[in-house]
């Protein structure tokens, strides 16, 4: 029984690896794709199945921590594969979400006007990135850190388009395929778990494919990507902007979920929020983007109800700090290294009883 | 010459300091050159400046009867040129096979659209000696199958050029036996490739190259075939004369 089980472990590694091994899989995020596609179809499901028990103003809750987990997935490319910080995740919220509104205003057909306000604050992100592809690591968090500064300042002063400090609405009659989309129906939570699905699985495939390997030589291995004849000012301005799209949708639906859009929604917070979303479960992990919008939008207001405001602050930040120590890479890689130890601990004990 | 490498007048200079002088030398096609030289004598800078990522203050490099000048680090591959760095740059979250494949990303234009199915990355891999790490991290490959899959990234551009950066530092001897054997593989199945290779380790550049060019303190003080270089009074005693002590006056 040893001696087989020995000869066994020798055949194994002398066995070429056919693919990542768990250890490494984790650490990367890289990998075992349908098992990732698969915890996130069930993390979605998880979501949709809570918020549609819920209270609708639990519900609306929920619908917004997955709108801010959009806009983390975007960013989360910029840090999880550049390893740049971006803390631009709340402007481009507030372009797509008064940009929708404005186009809609002028007349336009509301689902071009969501289309355009995207790609607006698409375009708005490539310019961005242009300056960044100068710098590297923090230094990236200090650039965009005046312009998510100066968005609500911003909002108020351009009032023609944004209505200034009273705010502007978004379209009313906007029910594309008859959805109801606005506030905390159940049609507006299907929709945003829909689309972060959708976008989510793209992102995975995106990440394991050849646009995700040439960024990762960009980011991990800038020298010898430029020696192979990858322009690395290309691919951070390709995955800012790919950033500042999902943030434009998440703006999109956010406008459309809260119905009215003022200054103070896109405050300097949002964009740290945004950041710090990613960071906690793990700028690598598509389902961990979604954990990250639920800390972002459900936290805070919870332990609101439980706790004095003052103290949220410091309790996100000590969770912020313990996601940090557990894994470096956040709760989700720290939860997929766990989850084989696990399962073999489970498999053991069967096997000894 | 109109194939292989012309370095003219090269001169590189950091913060006043000259770290290349006035560097001529050529090596012709097919050829294998070993540059060599003590430590910071400008053997790293000179490939910098080769593959475009430093900018040289004067001179020229002409690669296959092309003056480099205007062409950008990036775009030195679809010349042919192609390289490893001293301290390996892979990915780290890329297997092994992976960042190997980055270097096939951008072949040559001249080159045949397709490569021979012979030449891909598995392959190489195979061929030096290092495929059972094909799906493994950087991190969980040995130092000196980092330092292969780096020479095997270089060649899947099927280079004309390659200029390998001390791929035996940091080798264990046996690694370094591997090295030689998987140098001259490559040397087999591309008998036009040319290459410039810096080392420290002379008894292995003696045996691959046949010319070699010597740096000092950022000039170049010796060049031709390797066995009169390794004669002359100068490199030994700007150089070997530090290893091979029996000469040596005390
Ligand atoms: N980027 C840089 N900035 C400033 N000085 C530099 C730079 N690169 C190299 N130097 C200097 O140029 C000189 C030559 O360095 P280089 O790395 O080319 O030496 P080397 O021959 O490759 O040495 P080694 O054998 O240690 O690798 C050294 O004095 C070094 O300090
Ligand atoms: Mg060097």
């Amino acid at each position: 029984m040893t001696l087989q089980k020995d000869v066994e472990t020798q055949e194994s590694a002398r066995r070429p690896r056919r693919r990542l091994s768990a250890r490494a899989a984790a650490s990367t995020g890289r990998g075992r794709v349908p098992a990732r596609l698969l915890t996130l179809a069930v993390v979605a499901v998880a979501v949709l199945a809570f918020g549609f028990a819920s209270a609708p103003s639990v519900r609306y809750a929920v619908i917004l921590s997955v709108i801010y987990a959009i806009a983390i997935l975007g960013n989360n490319a910029v840090l999880g594969l550049l390893g740049e910080m971006n803390l631009s995740g709340g402007v481009t919220m507030a372009l797509g979400a008064y940009g929708f509104c404005w186009f809609s205003a002028q007349g336009m057909n509301p689902a071009l006007a969501a289309v355009t306000a995207v790609l607006l604050t698409a375009l708005v992100s490539a310019v961005i990135a242009i300056p960044t592809t100068r710098l590297r690591g923090i230094f990236t968090a200090l650039a965009t850190f005046a312009l998510a500064y100066a968005i609500p300042t911003l909002a108020i002063y351009l009032k023609d388009i944004t209505g200034g400090d009273e705010g502007t609405s978004a379209p009313y009659d906007f029910a594309p395929f008859g959805l109801e989309l606005s506030g905390s129906t159940w049609d507006m939570l299907t929709t945003v778990v829909v689309i972060f699905v959708l976008l989510g699985a793209l992102s995975l495939y995106l990440f394991n494919a050849r646009p995700g390997t040439t960024a990762l030589v960009v980011g991990e291995a800038e020298l010898a990507g430029t020696t192979t004849g990858i322009s690395h000012r290309t691919v951070k301005v390709v995955v800012w902007t790919w950033a500042g799209t999902l943030g434009g949708i998440a703006g999109v639906l956010y406008a459309l979920a809260v119905g009215f859009i003022g200054p103070t929604g896109f405050s300097f917070m949002l964009g740290v929020w945004i950041l710090v979303g990613g960071v906690i479960a793990g700028p690598r992990s598509v389902w961990g983007a979604l954990l990250g919008g639920l800390f972002v939008g459900l936290l805070p207001v919870e332990l609101q109800s439980v706790v004095p405001p003052a103290a949220t602050g410091i309790i996100f930040g000590a969770i912020l700090l313990i996601a940090l120590l557990a894994g470096g890479r956040g709760l989700a890689e720290w939860i997929e290294r766990a989850a084989p130890k696990m399962t073999e601990l489970i498999r053991r004990r069967r096997a000894a009883s | 010459m109109t194939t292989g490498l012309e370095v003219r007048d090269l001169t590189m200079t950091f913060s006043g300091v000259d770290a290349l002088a006035q560097v001529s030398f050529s090596i012709g096609e097919g050829v294998w050159l070993g540059l060599i030289g003590p430590n910071g004598s400008g053997k790293s800078t000179m490939l910098n400046v080769l593959s475009g990522l430093y900018r040289p203050r004067a001179g020229s490099v002409v690669m296959n009867g092309h003056d480099l000048q205007a062409v950008r680090a990036r775009h030195r591959i679809r010349q042919g040129l192609s390289r490893t760095f001293q301290h390996p740059q892979l990915a780290a979250s890329l297997t092994i096979l992976e960042n190997v494949m980055v270097g096939a990303a951008h072949r040559p234009t001249a080159e045949a659209p397709s490569p021979p199915a012979s030449d891909s990355g598995a392959e190489w891999l195979r061929r030096l000696g290092c495929d059972e790490y094909a799906e493994h991290l950087p991190s969980e490959a040995p130092y000196g199958v980092q330092k292969l899959a780096e020479v095997a990234r270089a060649l899947m551009s099927a280079p004309s050029l390659l200029l390998l950066d001390e791929p035996a530092a940091g080798l264990s001897a046996r690694e370094r036996v591997d090295l030689v054997a998987a140098l001259k593989e490559i040397r087999r199945h591309r008998p036009t490739l040319t290459l410039c290779l810096v080392e420290h380790d002379v008894g292995l550049v003696a045996s691959l190259c046949s010319e070699l060019a010597v740096l000092s303190a950022g000039r170049l003080i010796a060049n031709g075939p390797t066995q009169t270089v390794l004669a002359d009074e100068a490199v030994k005693v700007a150089y070997l004369g530090t290893r091979s002590t029996h000469d040596a006056t005390p």
